[in-house]
């Protein structure tokens, strides 16, 4: 059985406004990746998933259960941390837990107090005098408490400095391999990269492409930047396989598709000073889905 | 389900509860303790029975007596003050924490969207029995104390009354922030309409129309009736406490079908 699974699921808040059908399937103990930009309509999905939108169409299934019609079976068994942690002011994290604890018939809250410690975050302050860091830290923690078998986190890192988000990173880690499912969206690739193994990027309220880590990352031109030592006799930029390659006296810069084969047997010929073939980021991956794209239909959409 | 909302709200409301409670008590006693000054003041009651009658029933019938005193000048602000207090906590307690994006936490339990708007009607309807009992309590209390003492089934009835038209607009309230997510619109609805109502009761002695429909007024039955000086139905009461049950049954598929804003 899938984790999660969608035929179709949209929630349209105007004609091309919102989540556009999507067709997904993560399958249980994957970790997903979901990114793209501020307001390309990944929280809009997850809320949609998390049965708090209902969908203008099309329908999802969350461990089996319609996130819409089921939805109180569906929270029984997933974390969730919103976007946007909202929770009340003069609430300390020790106290939520424990309300979290009630509401789930008396649920343990052993590893709650575990990831609170992992995450350094203090128990008894009120939320009201906590800054924006450590507001997300309760919401992990109530996310992760109840050792959920999906955690559906919206953002998970935002906000939260780097030592932390190793850690957050390592807790995720953790969860798959107990062989418990998470959906993270990210805006900030590099994170993701470290955890999913597939990513689905989403552009302008659709799925535009969904792939493993590695093959993603490998279906990329790698960057090529060289300086010959003496003045090439070969044409680097007319080689196939080469883009936007630009010579600058001895250097040259370069995208380079494809196994490096024919690339260093171009060279090999050639006098060299220095070499560097580097492989894209899903930074840069990312970038080249955005490029791919009217500017004059940016306008039109929001969400 | 609905009782550990009920629990979990009275638990979030308790301060702001109090310091309502500190206000009742204090405005009840501070307008008990000038009643000696009047008790038997032969000029006022003159000067009170030369006004025409419209006047009279704005200022209160007989000041000169506890009833008459309590009736008119203390119990004749309840219905505005406790109209207040249910429209703002009923809008709040949905629609103003939805805005606020306080929802999602306890919706991402597993806790059925009608189990919250249930815990938290029950929560409004228990905040206005305390306040109630708290109107009761120091009406009854300084009463002792500044000679103006009431007969205490009286004064529940009275009370009663009080609480439950407020419990009518709360619940009012609630149910339109629920159905709608809108915390403005529900304090506007709510409290406009019984704080309205109010008013209309004032001038309905005056105007034959409003007269002939004052039964559906449920302050006609707090304000005209005299509840300190005549013995109350408790059918008025009643159908306040079913009318606002029903408007928070009839929201709750409304809240189970929307969109909730995190």
């Amino acid at each position: 059985m899938n984790a999660i699974e969608t035929t179709g699921l949209s929630k349209l808040y105007a004609p091309g406004v919102g989540l556009a059908p999507l067709n997904l399937s993560v399958p249980t103990g994957e970790v997903f990746g979901f990114i793209g930009p501020n307001g390309a309509g990944k929280t809009t999905a997850i809320r949609t998933l998390m049965g708090f939108l209902r969908p203008s169409g099309g329908s999802g299934r969350v461990l089996g259960h319609d996130v819409w019609k089921e939805r109180v079976e569906v929270h029984r068994r997933v974390g969730y941390l919103p976007g946007e942690v909202h929770l009340g002011r003069d609430h300390s994290a020790r106290e939520l837990m424990s309300r979290s604890c009630r509401l789930r018939g008396g649920a343990s809250d052993t590893y709650g107090l575990e990831v609170a410690r992992r995450l350094e975050l203090k128990l008894d302050a009120r939320l009201g005098t906590l800054s924006k860091g450590n507001r997300q830290k309760v919401g992990l923690t109530l996310a992760l408490m109840h050792r959920p078998e999906l955690l559906v986190l919206d953002e998970p890192t935002d906000g939260l400095d780097p030592l932390v988000q190793e850690t957050v990173l390592e807790l995720l880690r953790e969860a798959a391999s107990e062989g418990r499912t998470v959906f993270l969206s990210s805006h900030v690739l590099s994170e993701v990269e470290r955890v999913a193994g597939r990513v689905g990027i989403i552009r302008r309220g659709e799925l535009i492409r969904v792939e493993g880590v590695g093959a993603l990352k490998a279906s990329l031109p790698q960057q090529v930047t060289l300086r010959f030592a003496r003045p090439p006799r070969v044409d680097l930029a007319a080689l196939d396989g080469m883009t936007q390659g630009v010579a600058d006296g001895l250097d040259f810069r370069g995208l380079w598709r494809g196994g490096p084969d024919a690339l260093i047997r171009a060279l090999a010929g050639e006098s060299l000073s220095s070499f560097s073939l580097t492989p894209s980021t899903l930074e840069d991956a990312f970038m080249d889905e955005y490029r791919s794209e009217s500017p004059r239909k940016e306008e039109a959409h929001v969400a | 389900m609905w009782l550990e909302t009920w629990m979990q709200t009275m638990n979030d409301s308790r301060r702001s509860l109090l310091w309502w409670a500190v206000g009742i008590a204090l405005y009840t006693v501070m307008l008990l303790a000038f009643f000696p000054l009047l008790k038997g003041n032969t000029a006022i009651n003159d000067l009170m029975q030369s006004l025409p009658e419209s006047l009279r029933a704005l200022a209160g019938d007989n000041l000169g007596t506890p009833a008459g005193y309590v009736g008119g000048k203390l119990l004749s602000m309840m219905p505005i003050l406790l109209t207040i207090f249910a429209a703002l906590q009923g809008a709040s307690l949905i629609a103003g924490q939805e805005e606020r994006g306080w929802l999602e936490f306890p919706l991402a339990q597993p806790l059925p969207r009608v189990a919250l708007l249930l815990g938290r009607a029950a929560a409004l309807l228990s905040m206005l029995m305390v306040l109630g009992a708290v109107l009761f309590l120091s009406i009854w209390l300084a009463g002792q104390v500044f000679q103006a003492p009431l007969p205490a089934g009286r004064l529940l009835g009275a009370v009663v009354l009080h609480t439950l038209g407020a419990w009518l607009f709360g619940a009012l309230a609630l149910a339109i922030g629920a159905a709608t997510g809108r915390s403005g619109l529900a304090v506007g609805v709510g409290a406009g309409l019984g704080t309205g109502l109010v008013v209309v009761q004032s001038v309905a002695s005056q105007i034959p129309v409003l007269n002939d429909l004052a039964w559906l007024n449920p302050w006609k039955y707090a304000l005209s009736d005299l509840p300190l000086e005549n013995a109350i139905s408790l059918t008025p009461p009643l159908i306040s406490l079913v009318l606002g049950a029903a408007l928070v049954w009839i929201a709750a598929p409304l809240l189970g079908n929307r969109d909730v804003r995190g």
